[in-house]
């Protein structure tokens, strides 16, 4: 008995003996990453089943025929920047310099809705060409083409706009002084994980 | 909280160097990308690096997975070992083309 009152005594004192944050972080920090590791599933499936639908395929169209490669670097180095100020925001809130804080949170927005703004522009004019993602004119034989862009850049972009919505109600809260900086910080990690994201897409979709 | 004292320590200056480390990487995976003489394998390979290097160190810096315990950081790593379970698995049932995976354009 004295062995498992010792056994006992040892769980209880080790992180996981309850009471204490087994990882380090908040709840709410830890939860966001419960949510980007299962988000990033998500992704991971979208972008195997790329790869195999590209292997199948009895031909690929030339990516720089069809989109405009500048547009796609430009949206690239606005979600990058973006990505970048966000971590200056996240660094400054939990020392009290709220309006830096608040400040660069704005121009992670700007920068979020500037990516956001170029996707919808490139999505009017693939659209305007007649592809659907059903249906591509160019190359009837692949509708895995614009089928794989629509899914792909849909899905990103609508975390994108999440993110934003997001980030406006942290910066909100930030002017109402209702901010701390673990909520700042989960609202960071979030956009980063979009950033992430992008990379993949970048140069699985754009590149390979 | 390493992230913090980071901060007081020596500003942003760490953020804007990532970001340009971050740029840099983007250019590189864009000529990479654009050299047509590369045979597919290699620029396949070269893109996967370039965008696991941009990812990791997104992770480490912007992400503060560097100051986070081993627990953690270890879990951040299933969906990249799932995907790659699944993308192995589904290899064989591409057929005869699976090759072409690894020669691209």
């Amino acid at each position: 008995m004295e062995a498992t009152v010792g056994e006992q005594e040892r769980i209880l004192a080790s992180p996981w003996g309850g009471g204490t944050n087994p990882f380090g972080t908040s709840w709410g920090k830890f939860m966001m990453w419960v949510f980007i590791v299962s988000d990033a599933l998500t992704f991971a499936g979208f972008i195997v089943a790329y790869g195999f639908m590209r292997a199948t395929a009895p031909a690929w169209p030339a990516q720089d025929e069809v989109f405009s490669m500048g547009l796609i670097t430009f949206m690239t180095f606005a979600l990058i920047s973006s990505s970048c100020v966000m971590a200056i925001a996240v660094g400054a809130a939990p020392q009290g310099r709220r309006s830096e804080a608040v400040k660069y949170l704005w121009l992670t927005i700007l920068g979020g809705t500037i990516f956001l703004g170029s996707q919808a522009y490139e999505w009017a004019h693939f659209i305007d060409e007649g592809y659907r993602p059903w249906f591509n004119p160019v190359m009837p034989e692949v509708p895995q083409f614009p089928a794989a862009f629509y899914v792909m850049t849909g899905f990103h972009g609508f975390h994108v706009f999440t993110g934003l919505v997001l980030l406006l109600y942290t910066v909100i809260r930030a002017h109402m002084g209702k901010y701390t900086g673990d909520r700042v910080e989960i609202a960071g990690l979030y956009w980063h994980f979009i950033d992430v994201v992008w990379v993949f897409i970048f140069a699985f979709f754009y590149l390979l | 909280m390493e992230s913090m004292s980071e901060t007081t320590h020596h500003g942003y200056a760490t953020y804007w160097r990532i970001w340009g480390w971050l740029l840099g990487m983007t250019l590189l995976a864009l000529g990479v990308g654009y050299v047509d003489a590369m045979p597919g394998g290699l620029k396949a390979l070269l893109l996967v690096g370039i965008t696991l290097a941009k990812v990791a160190i997104i992770g480490a810096y912007y992400m503060h997975l560097r100051s986070e315990k081993l627990d953690l950081i270890l879990i951040t790593f299933t969906p990249i070992v799932l995907a790659m379970i699944l993308f192995f698995f589904m290899v064989p049932d591409a057929g005869d083309t699976a090759t072409r995976i690894m020669t691209l354009r």
